[in-house]
């Protein structure tokens, strides 16, 4: 095992303060506007510390690391799209603003006051198959790394996985919102301590002319200019990405709820503002890890995936080595809490509570949502438990979890624009409407459909295409409807 | 050869600086907006709201 009895010390110490200080929040909660978004009370730095400290887990540094690990320096240029959308959207609050005065809990309740209570469902329905096939693949990938970390054998890395579930399961169906801000307030200061420290440690000890000429070796000119030619990134790549990060961050509810939770819609543009920034190192940080282990690696693995693992056990000397583990573990941590979390609530709230409704007529109680909240999570905890471990792909991981969340993606986005800036009569034709919605989530879901047959297009590809048929089932249906049926029926906002 | 490296040596100059900024102003405000949540939430919402300090 890698680790001593310092190390195991301040992992253990970690769990249990983050334990502590989920569990404390309980006492603090009353109904669900408590649970979901905190009373809407969360402030600018708090807010920050919860939407990066969400946004960051091992798993994201697996997959960034791998592909500046393939790549070299020009993978850098991963962190361009993330930094100039966030930018864009804490300068105009596009989508964001809008979003904030209606004062919702959830994005499929933007669609049910729009378009009705069907559309509502058929997002909430994609957004959960979507949300958990890509949250599914964390534990299986998180449990290589921790095992090639500490030196734990296999077996006892999945119990190591079940029993981190079991802590977060705890903390965030206890206290809901309020634990998950206290808890990324802890675990964004333990990651942003380690994020820094491995950087700063690794190009003191590799040297920069090092790690410069590695990717130049290993790669020629493409390794460090990301528009050479052959280069998998280029143009196209970066307005792909544009496109792709402004999905997203106006409409992933893990990263809206954190929206839905801040004081007023100024404040949840200045999160977004002040993100900007965190974002950049979000992305350039872990890929950088990736190029230094290109740098520190005299033998390449097989799984490029283990390239980060090995490099942080060979690279960090023993004592530190516990401390920087509490900071990954508490990225992932903050991670699981946030999706259980935000997944639990779209499917508590927009399938099983519209599906409720529309059975009995009546609407579930405060207290029976809760219920239900809390029993989808455990209920998730088993599923991506089982997802995970028999999870199997040869594409890479980056884009499975791309494409799994394009699954919604495309139709959201485009039915969140039409829905908040086209949606009155003086659109005439182009109004967005009922027909319109349910075709831009039908068939915005298609290519993520065909990436999981054995024969399918690039991936970049299936995403743009995504996006071009969400907006065509959008115009086309909307047009339809408009021609149709241009009054609009009960249920559907005129 | 020698433009590219310089323009990743600024990107990550700016990248972790600015996480290191930002991140340190985050440890000191964050922990008095907790305070000031822990506040609302026990003396309930509309309460809180009326109690809070212009």
């Amino acid at each position: 095992m890698s680790l001593n009895a310092v190390d195991v010390a301040i992992v253990a110490g970690y769990v249990a303060l983050v334990l502590y200080a989920g569990t404390f929040a309980r006492k603090s909660i009353r109904g669900l506007a408590g649970f979901l978004v905190a009373e809407r009370s969360m402030g600018l730095h708090l807010g920050l510390a919860s939407l990066i400290a969400s946004e960051i887990g091992i798993i994201t540094y697996m997959y960034l690391a791998e592909a500046g690990y393939r790549n070299g320096l020009a993978a850098l240029i991963i962190g361009l799209p993330f930094f100039v959308v966030v930018l864009f959207l804490g300068r105009t609050g596009f989508i964001i603003k809008p979003l904030i005065e209606l004062r919702i809990m959830t994005l499929p309740e933007l669609f049910e006051r729009k378009y009705g209570r069907g559309v509502r469902f058929l997002a909430g329905f994609l957004m959960a198959v979507g949300g958990l096939i890509n949250f599914g693949v964390f534990p299986g990938v998180e449990a290589k790394f921790i095992n090639t970390v500490t030196g734990l054998p296999q077996d006892a890395v999945l119990w190591t996985m079940i029993g981190l579930l079991a802590v977060v399961l705890a903390y965030t169906a206890l206290g809901g919102m309020v634990s998950v801000i206290f808890t990324n307030y802890v675990q964004y200061i333990l990651l942003s301590l380690g994020m820094i420290f491995l950087t700063v440690f690794g190009v003191l000890k590799l040297g920069w002319p090092r790690i410069v000429a590695s990717s130049a070796e290993a790669f020629g000119p493409k390794g460090l200019n990301p528009f050479a030619a052959g280069s998998p990134f280029g143009l196209s790549y970066v307005l792909w990405q544009l496109l792709f990060q402004l999905s997203v961050l106006t409409i992933a509810p893990y990263i809206t709820m954190r929206i839905f939770a801040a004081k007023d819609a100024r404040t949840g543009a200045r999160i977004f503002a002040w993100s900007s920034v965190l974002f950049l190192a979000r992305a350039i940080i872990p890929v950088f890890w990736g190029v230094m282990a290109l740098a520190y690696l005299t033998t390449r693995p097989e799984d490029p995936l283990q390239a980060l693992p090995l490099m942080i056990a060979g690279l960090t000397p023993k004592g530190l080595l516990g401390l920087l583990l509490a900071a990954l573990l508490a990225a992932s941590m903050s991670t699981y809490a946030s999706y259980l979390l935000s997944w639990s609530s779209v499917i508590s709230q927009d399938i099983i509570g519209v599906a409720y409704e529309r059975l009995t007529g009546r609407r579930l109680g405060d207290r029976s949502r809760l219920l239900v909240n809390r029993a989808t999570m455990a209920a998730m905890i088993l599923f991506i438990l089982w997802w995970s471990f028999r999870f199997q792909s040869e594409e890479l991981l980056f884009f499975y979890l791309m494409l799994a969340v394009n699954l919604f993606l495309a139709g959201t986005l485009v039915s969140a624009v039409f829905g908040l800036y086209l949606h009155d009569r003086r659109f005439g034709l182009l109004r967005g409407r009922r027909w319109g919605a349910y075709a831009a989530f039908i068939l915005g879901a298609v290519p993520t459909v065909l990436f999981f047959l054995p024969a399918h297009p690039p991936v970049s590809r299936l995403g743009l295409w995504s996006y071009i048929l969400a907006l065509s089932g959008m115009v086309g249906g909307s047009v339809a409807q408009n021609l149709l049926d241009p009054d609009a029926p009960k249920g559907e906002a005129a | 050869m020698t433009f590219w490296p310089a323009v990743w040596l600024v990107v990550l100059a700016l990248g972790v600086g600015g996480f290191t900024v930002v991140s340190i102003l985050v440890a000191v405000k964050g922990y008095a907006e907790i305070k000031a949540i822990l506040h609302k939430l026990k003396s309930g919402p509309d309460e809180g709201r009326d109690r809070r300090p212009s």
